[in-house]
């Protein structure tokens, strides 16, 4: 077998199991070849080398800590994020029925501007909401 | 902005959670039946729980992760912290049609992408202050090998650091960096031989 299947083997080792056969060639071949086995060496000294220095790195003990604070936070964020919808509708609420009140005469008018000021409003405080999240991300 | 509406969150669960993210030397590898497992939990809406197992099966992993793109512990802590946030707030759009490993995997690598681009925009430094290394190879045979791997182009590092980190696990580092298997072994291949050029 050639140099140029024997280096190429030997790169592909660590990568996937090489079939018997070649395993064979290989060990036939490097003892009569000195570029090969210059490879070969190289390549086991980039392997024992990179074993001991890429050694899986730790969390920090206090990750757990920190990330359970931020979780707490962000449900708080929700609640946050909830409220101002919910105040928001229930003051719009509150000020349909006392311009219903104080205008029965024109109820359904008061009650069909209402709804549409409302949502306008809503759209309006969603869209500030969001620009105001995305320039804090 | 979507996000889970379970407002009943406890202190029990926070406590689940706490114990979930305490770290160990090197979590066990997440098993397929964990996957069904936090499947079926966002199915029925059980985002606390799904979270939990999340963190049980993969906050090392995606540690892992973040160190190989990131090259800094500090940060990719950070950034891990940043993920499995973006996860908690991601998981009520989770559609079952990835993997659930796939799925966190993507939003990680988002993640440190985001954190490099930010990196490399604060840290532009005057080309008068570049000064050529020192070989990697020192005199008695010692091997620098962070300034050996640091010459190799972006893609092969990243392989490379994780192909060590995960036990040589070639379809595990395929998932994490989104890249076929036979992307990874390409990597592999020319990284180790450039890194034996480099010794030889």
């Amino acid at each position: 077998m050639d140099c140029a299947r024997i280096r190429e083997a030997l790169l592909e080792l660590p990568a996937g199991p090489v079939d018997p056969s070649l395993r064979r060639s290989i060990d036939l071949h490097l003892p009569g070849c000195a570029d090969c086995r210059r490879l070969r060496d190289a390549l086991m000294r980039v392997d024992e080398g990179l074993s001991r220095h890429l050694q899986p790195p730790a969390l920090d003990p206090a990750f757990g800590a920190r990330l359970r604070g931020r979780l707490v936070n962000d449900r708080q964020r929700v609640w946050a994020d909830w409220l101002p919808g919910a105040v928001h509708f229930a003051s719009c609420g509150v000020a349909t029925a006392v311009c219903v009140a104080v205008l029965p005469d024109q109820a359904a008018l008061v009650a069909a501007a209402a709804a549409g000021i409302t949502v306008v409003s809503h759209f309006l405080l969603t869209t500030a909401q969001n620009a105001l999240d995305a320039a804090g991300d | 902005m979507t996000r889970p509406q379970s407002f009943l969150l406890a202190a029990g669960t926070a406590g689940c959670i706490l114990r979930a993210v305490q770290p160990s030397a090197r979590a066990a590898s997440p098993i397929p039946e964990m996957q069904d497992d936090i499947q079926q939990l966002l199915q029925r809406r059980m985002f606390d729980e799904a979270l939990q197992r999340l963190l049980e099966g993969y906050q090392h992993k995606v540690f892992r992760m973040a160190v190989a793109m990131l090259k800094d512990a500090g940060r990719a802590e950070e950034v891990t912290q940043d993920i499995f946030l973006k996860v908690w707030r991601a998981l009520p759009s989770y559609d079952g049609r990835a993997r659930v490993s796939t799925w966190l995997y993507a939003i990680a690598r988002n993640a440190c992408l985001s954190a490099i681009r930010a990196e490399s925009y604060r840290r532009t430094e005057p080309l008068e202050k570049v000064t050529e290394p020192a070989s990697p190879v020192r005199p008695g045979g010692d091997v620098d090998w962070d300034r050996l791997l640091a010459k190799l182009p972006e893609a092969q590092r990243q392989v490379v650091t994780l192909y060590y980190f995960e036990d040589r696990d070639v379809k595990d580092v395929a998932e994490r960096l989104g890249l076929a298997v036979g992307t990874v072994k390409s990597h592999l291949f020319r990284a180790r031989q450039a890194l034996a050029g480099m010794l030889e």
